[in-house]
């Protein structure tokens, strides 16, 4: 039960691009040389974040991606759930008819322990944002 | 980031096991039936168990599993433990491949995470799992 690479290094590069001068275009090459991430992974990544309005990005030579939408309502709960789909530990949270059968639905022993699982991961990632990770970054107070 | 089915059948496996707890060895047929469970699959999460010294197998007529410990002394972060492999929220990066943004995320998301999740999976045993169940029904 994990977040992958790609909800890592999308937070990452955004907790950079969320460090630099606001609304300052930066380039995939330099975010990707900064932040150790491929640059052909972050550009997918990017390509995601652009279709969901978290960045858009300016032509030109000195264009670059930069944030739509404020990292400060940025959550990294809105991310992952953007990059990796719902944060969820076991499916039948979200459709019963992922079970074997109804019946055993029913009577799972097991699922409101998955659920407070995924209420734990989902509660820190919805109470921390993209501009509070940074600020901490940059020197400010701990969260 | 889901869990596997080895952790969520197995888990749910070793319920059934500590709800039919009579001193007797359980079977896994009969585990297998009353969860729908294959017995492949069963068996290969079982002999995990037995192996971390969570159940005790025997062979034979009236050959099966029961568990190792009482239900109370067994925790859900164990079961899971041999099941799942480790349970952290994200794979480890190695030191040397941690750049400032990693960390920071690791030591204010990650390991906030990691600290719940393995405060609530030491808390509650087998025997809570039970508990619950019986108050439902």
């Amino acid at each position: 039960m994990k977040i992958s690479s790609k909800g890592r290094y999308a937070l990452e590069a955004l907790i950079y691009l969320a460090t630099l001068p606001a609304n300052e275009p930066a380039q995939v090459k330099d975010i990707a040389k900064n932040t150790a991430i491929p640059q052909k992974y972050l550009e997918q990544i990017f390509f995601v974040l652009r279709q969901a309005n978290i960045l858009a990005a300016k032509r030109g030579p000195s264009g670059g991606y930069y944030f739509q939408k404020s990292p400060t309502t940025l959550t990294v709960g809105a991310i992952v759930r953007i990059v990796e789909g719902e944060i969820i530990a076991v499916d039948c949270l979200q459709d019963k008819s992922s079970c074997i059968t109804l019946e055993l639905y029913e009577s799972c022993t097991t699922r409101a322990l998955w659920e407070k699982i995924s209420n734990i991961i989902s509660t820190v990632m919805d109470n921390t944002t993209i501009a509070a990770l940074a600020f901490q970054l940059q020197g400010g107070m701990g969260l | 980031m889901k869990l596997s089915t080895k952790g969520r059948y197995g888990l749910r496996a070793m319920i059934d096991l500590a709800a039919h707890e009579n001193g007797d060895y359980i079977t896994l047929a009969s585990i297998a039936e009353r969860q729908q469970f294959s017995l492949n699959y069963l068996e290969h999460s079982f002999s995990a168990l037995k192996k971390a010294g969570l159940i005790i197998g025997h062979t034979g007529i009236n050959g099966g599993y029961k568990l190792a410990l009482p239900p109370n002394k067994i925790t859900l972060k164990s079961i899971l433990l041999v099941l799942e492999g480790d349970l952290a929220i994200v794979s480890n990066v190695p030191a040397d491949e941690e750049t400032i943004y990693s960390q920071c995320l690791r030591t204010n998301v990650w390991e906030k995470i990691n600290l719940q999740l393995d405060y609530i999976l030491t808390k509650t045993t087998l025997q809570d799992i039970l508990g619950c169940n019986k108050k439902n029904n």
